[in-house]
């Protein structure tokens, strides 16, 4: 089976710790929004799930990809993570620093 | 055919058990003789005389018969286990070789980077071999690693497995308990800051034996191109047939011990878009 026909499943930590007076809960809930917004244009991303984690400042992102070659995912999801950013901060108009601490991709 | 067989195993069970029943009558003999109270010295002189034979054939028949001899026989098991022992370490030797090699095909063969060989025994990795250049990554480290740690536990579950960790040391130990399983105050023991990580499932015809793993401290160096390649690779084929069928023989393996550690099931959150 090649990499076209696999789905993988992408987990990104957005560390935000560097924004002392953040909400995480609030920003979740944003991104999700945002996020649903960017995923309309990537036929390839099939899924995805958005986990806040209050106690460590971080919200942690799923993306299942389909029909795309796993060496292009990083990638993608990079442009839709920063796209979906820039939504928030167009939209609140307050630009909030993500770290990327940590990812992992397998296949599902 | 059978009835020379017969006479074989009637040989063998005669000159394995001659000197041991001799003793045995020699003693049940000696016994009777202790009845015969104030005759024994003359009705009873025949038993004693009897009993003294008895003893007497037991040596002759230990002496005679039971060859090798028990000190032949230890020294003769102290030489297989250490010819064994020097064959294991060849197979580990081969491995590390191979490991070296595909290390090399790979790209991730610099002084940041290792490359190591898990089989799957009794409900845990054991490691088979390890190489790097850098001789302070090159430690076999714990030598075994329950099911559902790292990695290799993420790899073992979805057959690859690519990661990427923290940068900072302290984010590093704390995701590592946090997120992949280690148990509170391992993560700071380990030696190699791993930033990124490959990791592949060995399998052979639709059965799974291990897994492998290349680390690098340098951040997306081990990436989904490092398994591409070693899907690639004629070597990697060879290592999986390997790993499957000498694993048991290698001296990590033959010494693991038993642990009972499962992965756990992750909740579901992934909404269809």
């Amino acid at each position: 089976m090649s990499d076209m026909d696999k789905r993988f499943e992408l987990t990104v930590s957005l560390s935000f710790a560097d924004n002392p007076n953040l909400r995480v809960l609030q920003l979740a809930h944003q991104l999700e929004e945002s996020l649903q917004q960017v995923l309309k244009e990537y036929g390839a991303i099939t899924a995805y799930f958005v986990a806040p984690q209050e106690a460590e400042a971080e919200i942690e992102v799923g993306l299942r990809f389909e029909g795309i070659g796993a060496k292009y995912i990083r990638e993608m999801a990079d442009e839709v993570l920063k796209k979906s950013m820039d939504r928030i901060a167009s939209s609140s108009g307050s630009v909030f620093e993500a770290t990327r601490e940590e990812s992992t991709l397998i296949p599902a | 055919m059978r009835v020379a067989e017969s006479l074989v195993w009637l040989w063998r069970a005669c000159k394995g058990w001659a000197s041991q029943t001799a003793a045995t009558l020699a003693t049940v003999v000696a016994l009777i003789w202790g009845g015969f109270g104030a005759t024994q010295w003359t009705e009873g002189i025949w038993v004693f005389w009897t009993a003294v034979i008895l003893g007497f054939l037991s040596l002759v028949f230990q002496i005679a018969l039971q060859r090798p001899t028990y000190m032949d026989l230890s020294r003769r098991e102290e030489k297989a286990g250490q010819e064994s022992a020097d064959k294991s370490e060849a197979i580990e030797r081969s491995l590390t070789v191979l490991i070296r090699y595909l290390a090399d095909h790979c790209s991730l063969a610099a002084n940041s980077d290792r490359v190591s060989v898990y089989y799957h025994h009794d409900k845990q990795f054991v490691m088979l071999a390890r190489w790097s250049q850098n001789p302070n990554f090159n430690s076999p480290g714990r030598g075994t690693y329950p099911v559902g740690q790292g990695a290799i536990g993420d790899a073992w579950d979805a057959s690859s497995a690519v990661a990427e960790l923290p940068g900072s040391r302290a984010r590093w130990n704390q995701s590592l308990e946090k997120n992949h399983g280690f148990p509170q105050g391992t993560a700071a023991t380990i030696t190699m800051h791993s930033q990124s990580i490959a990791a592949q499932r060995i399998a052979i015809n639709g059965a799974a034996a291990g897994v492998i793993v290349f680390e690098s401290t340098i951040k997306q160096r081990a990436s989904q191109d490092t398994l591409d390649a070693l899907d690639d690779s004629k070597l990697y084929a060879a290592l999986c047939e390997l790993v499957a069928t000498v694993a048991m023989l290698t001296p990590r393996v033959q010494e693991a011990a038993r642990e009972d550690a499962q992965s756990e099931p992750r909740p579901n959150l992934w909404r269809e878009v």
